[in-house]
């Protein structure tokens, strides 16, 4: 079985908002000190729910495919690390403010140029601009069909059954291959890095195509959608902090507040 | 200028946070409009009030519905009929099939949009949130391109039913007898107790409460307040309580009289879910948290002794 898994570097999620600006020539939203990008949380989720499953089947490979500018070697490679057998990039600098619909029809073109593949797993959002958008492109763009936020899939007999999360409960379903599919949290954490895998992560080659190589000019990469302008929102909410001699002291006041105000 | 709303209710039930769409749709333009409706599922009695002017209705007879034969009939009907503005709102059908018909149809598409504003209908900008939320994105659309739209949810006020039933015509689900993927079945497991979204007041935990004996007085607080029960996802992924719980970006959208929380730290993932109740109320250890800075209420303390002592205060004064 064949199978690739598209990730995304992103700045860091978990940089507090206090600590984040705005790069306003790229329009982007990045920590305010020096902190290493990271690979999309939900895609490294999608690594850990494609190894599981390459696992249970003989001869299956894991590729993982990217789309970036200056893209971090270390950052990018962390799927290797993690038990994944190659990497196939375009790092191209002509990529700086791709946006989705650019994204998807580069990786559509890695993916012919090196598939076919029987599933192709991706996160289910890139934490930087939440457009939960790239896998549904990219199931048009190559004609197979998808299934979103996947938790577990598995090959009995010539069928894929998968739980699909939905918004209260979860869906058990048939599938045929091939297929797209996208995965969340629910998958459970990514596994740890073994030294052996970081070893030999980094002495992993990155196989890189520019967009020449893959024959996609700028105008193809160019959105319907633009970007203008990034802020941060205005919070004009004042907090009223609650003091007392103990916490029962600041229960009792609380409740006194919360009776004042008609909130309770 | 036409819209086209596209609506998802789940069998029987008419969820009127639906009634958005319409207070949305009128802020694009006030003068001219011309509102078509095309709703999956739900109560027809309430479906045939909606304030639009051509009304379609597809039944949906089981749990199973399989979203492309749901796709099918969206892109059927836009070939027979073109539209300037085509609204989703955020709901599982929707997340799946607006991008995807998008594609289909070579239409704009903008998800999760909280504003908008312009000085012509040519040149409307959408704002919509990025980053987890921490900031906004300003977004225009190049030339005259029909746009699909995915509204945020709470971003608009409820416009009003109207107070006679319309005609409504009805539409067939165009069933593809060859989909590539069938559901076999469909798993409820809504939370117990009062649900998030339908609940006056919210009380929530996070990593601070420290495991399931915490969500213990979480659960004794919100059966006291006659509130539901909510949760960060540090709590959700520690499985002190159910993914159903959660609230944020990723989990439940909602807007209570009173979000009460205990041990959350207040990303700006979780506000997503939450920022819009008209109180929020936090307990934290930290003083510098992120969470009091959208709160009326803080209490810098140790939010599994306060909840006890909150508890017991509430019982003597009740
Ligand atoms: C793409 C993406 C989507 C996400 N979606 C969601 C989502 O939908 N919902 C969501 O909630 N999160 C979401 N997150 C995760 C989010 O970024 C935070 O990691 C998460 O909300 C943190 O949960 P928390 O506040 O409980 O934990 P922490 O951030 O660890 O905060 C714990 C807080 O508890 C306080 N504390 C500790 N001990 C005590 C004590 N004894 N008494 C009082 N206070 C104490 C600490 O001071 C701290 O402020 C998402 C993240 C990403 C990247």
């Amino acid at each position: 079985m064949k199978i690739c898994v598209c990730i995304k570097e992103v700045p860091d999620s978990d940089v507090p908002l206090n600590n984040l600006r705005i790069d306003s020539n790229n329009l982007k939203v990045l920590p305010i000190e020096n902190i290493s990008p990271i690979v999309n949380g939900f895609d490294l989720n999608a690594v850990e729910l494609a190894l599981k499953f390459s696992e249970s089947i003989e001869n299956s490979t894991v590729s993982i495919i990217s789309v970036g500018t200056n893209l971090t070697s270390d950052v990018i490679k962390k799927p290797i690390a993690m038990g994944a057998d190659e990497i196939i990039t375009c790092d191209d600098e002509k990529n700086v403010n791709i946006d989705v619909h650019g994204t998807a029809l580069v990786l559509s073109k890695l993916i012919k140029k090196t598939g076919p593949y029987d599933i192709i797993f991706s996160g289910r959002h890139a934490s930087d601009f939440d457009m939960a958008t790239v896998p549904f492109a990219l199931s048009e763009m190559l004609s197979i069909p998808i299934l979103n936020i996947v938790k577990t899939i598995k090959k009995e007999g010539k069928k894929i059954i998968l739980e699909r999360i939905i918004t209260d409960g979860y869906q058990l379903i048939e599938s045929k291959l091939p297929l797209i599919i996208t995965a969340g949290n629910q998958v459970g954490d990514p596994r740890y890095p073994t030294l052996r895998g970081i070893m030999g992560a980094s002495k992993k080659k990155i196989i890189n195509y520019t967009l020449d190589q893959l024959e996609i000019t700028s105008d193809e990469i160019e959105s319907k959608v633009k970007l203008e302008n990034l802020y941060f929102p205005e919070n004009e909410n004042e907090v009223e902090m609650i003091q007392g001699s103990d916490s029962k002291d600041k229960a009792i006041k609380l409740i006194s507040k919360l009776k004042e105000s008609g909130i309770i | 200028m036409k819209a086209l709303s596209i609506i998802f209710n789940e069998q029987e039930n008419f969820d009127d946070s639906c009634l958005e769409i319409f207070t949305f749709i009128k802020s694009l333009d006030k003068k001219n409009i011309e509102i078509t409706n095309l709703s999956f599922g739900g109560d027809k009695k309430y479906i045939s009030k909606l304030p639009v002017n051509k009304n379609f209705y597809v039944e949906l007879s089981e749990d199973n519905t399989n979203q492309i034969d749901i796709l099918k009939t969206i892109e059927n009907f836009l070939d027979d009929n073109i539209y300037d503005f085509i609204i989703f709102q955020k709901d599982d059908f929707s997340n799946y099939i607006a991008p995807i018909i998008s594609y289909k149809k070579n239409y704009a598409y903008i998800p999760d949009v909280k504003q908008t504003y312009s000085n012509s209908l040519e040149n409307i900008k959408f704002i919509r949130p990025v980053h987890g939320e921490s900031a906004e994105g300003i977004y225009s659309v190049k030339k005259n391109n029909p746009i699909i739209l995915k509204i945020r949810k709470n971003s608009f006020e409820k416009e009003f039913l109207i107070p006679i039933e319309k005609d409504i015509t009805e539409l067939l689900l165009d069933i593809d007898k060859n989909k590539s993927f069938t559901i076999i079945e469909t798993f409820k497991t809504k939370p117990e107790g009062l649900q998030l979204d339908e609940a006056e007041i919210v009380v929530s935990g996070g990593r601070g409460i420290g495991g399931k004996e915490g969500f213990e007085n979480i659960k004794n607080l919100a059966a006291l307040l006659n509130a539901a029960v909510g949760a960060s996802r540090a709590a959700v992924e520690a499985e002190w309580i159910e993914p159903g719980n959660l609230v944020g970006l990723t989990g439940k959208w909602i807007s209570p009289n009173l979000y009460l929380t205990f041990g959350i730290s207040g990303a700006s993932q979780h506000l997503a879910g939450c920022s819009n109740s008209k109180n929020i109320v936090s307990i934290n250890t930290d003083p510098d948290a992120s969470i009091f800075k959208y709160s009326k209420f803080g209490i810098v303390e140790d939010c599994n002794k306060f909840i006890i002592d909150l508890i017991e205060e509430i019982k003597k004064t009740s």
